[in-house]
């Protein structure tokens, strides 16, 4: 017993090493995973006051960037106005001239062989130009669908321009020849686009792995990043083939992936392949020419 | 008295770096600086071993409840309070008996170098094995430990050196 005693206090350093680790043995095995636990939480109430106090100084420092965003939008908004402050004028000035037309669409309507072509909403960008098309063929079911529209080489149409429809992101033209026009859509397994969450601005990766046309997936979100379920998922601009804010669809749930890093989300897509006829052909300046703009402009 | 108030200072403007500054901005996920074992480090030589403990546990275990991982940095620093005397007595000359704080000016910087780099590696080691807590996952941790060592090693040898100029 004595000898005992007196290796205990001749290694006394051990005894509290093993009873410090056991603690913190403890604290690892029962708190990670345990909620409840009052002291932590308050104690995290202390470290949350403390961050938070951390988090409005960094708040600051976006102030840059937003005030440049502002301005952007404004400008663009500005443009926006113009364009239909014009359109409004041009529609007095026009209202004559329009009854002439309703007289004689009215002709026309009889004479089957003159089809009035509806004119697709004008998107206000000026960075882009889009051309309408209609979807010729389509398949919804596969694993690779593909999309056929009536557009192609002859009325501009290249392989890498970005394919939308009045409800959202459609593809991405991957062939085309003279007339005609084959479209990756979304729902094809290959199809990878460029997303991010409209809110917060978290990136990520479109993607498809067959089933249901409308549940889609956005892969490779970073692990920290903000969502909440019913947020809006939109194109996020990084690429020459869609401009920024296109609406792709609505998180509805979060799956779990193998990857540490990031996780995946399902996304219930705007875009109804099953009743898909109109859509646009997006072209998009190429970017050596915006950078070269860009270059022009000081902020 | 004063160095007593020092020390509480450092570790509480340490605490707060580690908890507060790098653990909120994530630079990626490897390569987290541990910058709070300079305190461990720092300590002067003839700390006795169970006060060494005590105070490296204390300084986990507040560095754990900014980060959320109760235990994690708290095991991690007594393993290297631990093994700081060994690594200590390894990078100095038998004669040096007195008491003296280690650094690069009390040390060299070589051997200083050397004492640091273990000590770091152990304590970023046992963080990543016991955060991880998987086999299946050892180039993980392995990587992870290497990013974590060579970011805080060249930390504390960057404040060493801003630290002597003074």
């Amino acid at each position: 017993m004595r000898n005992i005693i007196e290796f205990l206090i001749k290694n006394s350093h051990w005894t509290l090493f093993i009873l410090l680790q056991l603690i913190a043995a403890i604290l690892l095995f029962r708190f990670n995973s345990f909620q409840g636990s009052v002291w932590f939480t308050s104690a995290s109430e202390v470290t949350a006051s403390v961050t938070k106090v951390a988090s409005e100084v960094t708040r600051y420092f976006g102030l840059e960037k937003m005030n440049r965003d502002l301005t952007e939008r404004n400008v663009q908004l500005m443009q926006e106005l113009e364009y239909y402050k014009k359109m409004a004028s041009e529609t007095e000035q026009d209202k004559d001239k329009l009854m002439v037309i309703q007289g004689m669409q009215e002709i026309m309507r009889t004479d089957s062989s003159v089809v009035v072509k509806k004119q697709p909403p004008t998107l206000m960008d000026q960075s882009f130009v889009v051309c309408p098309a209609r979807v010729v063929n389509k398949s919804v079911r596969r694993l690779d669908n593909f999309l056929a529209i009536d557009k192609g080489e002859s009325c501009g149409v290249r392989t890498g321009m970005g394919v939308i429809s009045g409800m959202g992101v459609v593809g991405i033209v991957c062939r085309t020849s003279d007339n005609y026009s084959l479209v990756l859509p979304v729902i094809n397994s290959e199809s990878s686009i460029s997303c991010k969450i409209a809110r917060t601005d978290y990136f990520g990766f479109l993607k498809w792995e067959g089933g249901d046309p409308l549940t889609a997936f956005m892969t490779d979100v970073p692990r920290h990043a903000e969502y909440e379920i019913g947020d809006t998922v939109v194109t996020s601009g990084h690429s020459t083939v869609f401009i920024e804010g296109i609406p792709v669809g609505t998180i509805t749930s979060k799956d779990e992936s193998d990857n540490e890093m990031s996780f995946t989300l399902g996304i219930r897509l705007f875009t109804d392949f099953g009743r898909l006829n109109d859509v646009y052909v997006m072209t998009l300046p190429p970017r050596e020419e915006l950078t070269e703009l860009e270059k022009g402009i000081k902020y | 008295m004063t160095t007593w108030v020092n020390k509480v200072k450092w570790f509480i403007i340490l605490v707060l770096i580690q908890g507060v500054i790098i653990s909120q901005v994530q630079i990626s996920r490897y390569a987290v600086p541990l910058l709070y074992v300079v305190f461990i480090l720092k300590l002067p030589s003839d700390i006795g071993r169970k006060s060494l403990l005590f105070y490296s546990f204390l300084l986990g275990l507040c560095v754990d409840v900014f980060c959320n991982t109760p235990g994690l940095n708290a095991t991690a620093s007594l393993w290297l309070a631990m093994a700081r005397p060994s690594l200590l007595r390894w990078q100095t000359s038998r004669d040096a008996s007195e008491s003296f704080v280690p650094g690069i000016k009390s040390m060299r910087i070589a051997p200083y170098f050397r004492y640091i780099l273990p000590s770091v590696l152990l304590h970023s080691a046992v963080i990543n094995i016991v955060d991880t807590f998987s086999i299946s996952k050892l180039s993980d941790i392995a990587i992870a430990t290497l990013a974590d060592t060579l970011v805080t090693v060249a930390l504390i040898m960057i404040i060493e050196f801003v630290g002597r100029k003074k």
